[in-house]
């Protein structure tokens, strides 16, 4: 359960709804605890505000200074920023590329070229099939070829 | 006050927008001070906030198109500065500085003129504060900081990506934390 001394520092703090503030005012008149509590946190207060000399320069002409520059660096730190990525690019596309032709989808320069040799060797089997010597078998391959299965 | 305030900023942060630096530098000259005290009391000893702040600001400018105007343009400025306190600190943490040459001219100045004033003897509670605030953990002395600089919990949850129910909690527990290591300079009933 919430009790009034646990709103202490929301108290301290100025967080407190006004209609809590006027109760937590009283309270702190009547509980020892919470005034000490107070207190304390006062105290830490005053040793906190000045922490450390803070230099009352106005920054914003170094500020306002500082920007093209800044504006060059970010520039240039964009335009470096993915230069790794057209090497990898290239990278990916011969490894796509290599993948392709390796499993077929993309004729290589050898295939081709065994499937060249292979036409063109059918493609002398049937011409002297049909116009020069011609085995026993390739007779009847020609058959088979004119007539069809239902032979 | 608030409010007038905030449009205000957004009056500037449009000019800004359009490449006009003028209303840039009024944007800085409004929260200069703000940022400059958060980053003071980030940064161990306060060493290197002068330059710490503007570099928040040059970091803003970078990105004003990334204000979408979701919080005030403050705590969007306190959220940068504290990202950026946090990489300074962690890189100071991995590579410290031995000599006072590798410091930045105007740490330099800063470090020197430490070294020159007989703080440690006059105030020692000064140096006992940042020895105090140096020991707690970045996020707990963001909140501190924030609290310094007049921020209210909501601005200080949306700064540091927190429920208000944890910024309550946190602070208390910063506080606690920062009592318990400066009780010597509280009186003895109010140091427990």
């Amino acid at each position: 359960m919430i009790t009034l001394c646990d709103n202490l520092e929301s108290f301290h703090d100025g967080e407190l709804p006004p209609d809590e503030l006027a109760r937590m005012k009283e309270h702190v008149d009547t509980c020892r605890y919470c005034a000490e509590k107070l207190q304390a946190l006062r105290a830490l207060d005053r040793l906190l505000t000045p922490p450390l000399k803070i230099s009352a320069r106005d920054i914003s002409a170094a500020v306002i200074a500082a920007l093209p520059a800044a504006a060059d660096a970010e520039l240039s730190h964009r335009l470096w920023r993915g230069w790794w990525k057209v090497p990898a690019l290239v990278l990916a596309s011969c490894a796509a590329f290599a993948i392709c032709v390796e499993t077929g989808l993309l004729p290589s320069r050898t295939y081709s070229l065994a499937a060249e040799l292979a036409a063109q060797s059918q493609a002398s089997q049937l011409s002297s099939l049909l116009f020069g010597k011609t085995a026993d078998g390739d007779e009847e391959l020609l058959a088979l070829m004119f007539k069809g299965e239902g032979k | 006050m608030a409010l007038l305030r905030q449009d205000q900023d957004l009056e500037a942060l449009r000019g800004a927008l359009e490449g006009d630096t003028e209303r840039f530098a009024e944007l800085v000259r409004r929260h200069q001070r703000g940022v400059l005290g958060f980053c003071a009391s980030m940064l161990p000893y306060g060493a290197g906030a002068e330059d710490a702040a503007q570099e928040v600001f040059i970091k803003a400018f970078k990105s004003l198109e990334n204000f979408r105007g979701e919080s005030s343009f403050s705590t969007w400025l306190y959220r940068i500065a504290f990202n950026h306190c946090c990489n300074i600190k962690k890189s100071t943490s991995i590579r410290r500085t031995d000599s006072l040459d590798e410091l930045s001219s105007h740490a330099r100045e800063q470090a020197v003129g430490r070294l020159d004033e007989p703080v440690s003897h006059a105030r020692p509670e000064l140096d006992a504060l940042a020895a105090a605030m140096d020991r707690l953990p970045a996020g707990y002395r963001a909140l501190i900081a924030l609290r310094l600089q007049g921020q209210d919990y909501k601005a200080m949850a949306e700064a540091a990506g927190l429920t208000v129910e944890a910024v309550r909690a946190r602070l208390r527990r910063a506080r606690l934390i920062l009592r318990r290591n400066l009780q010597h300079f509280f009186p003895p009933k109010l140091s427990a």
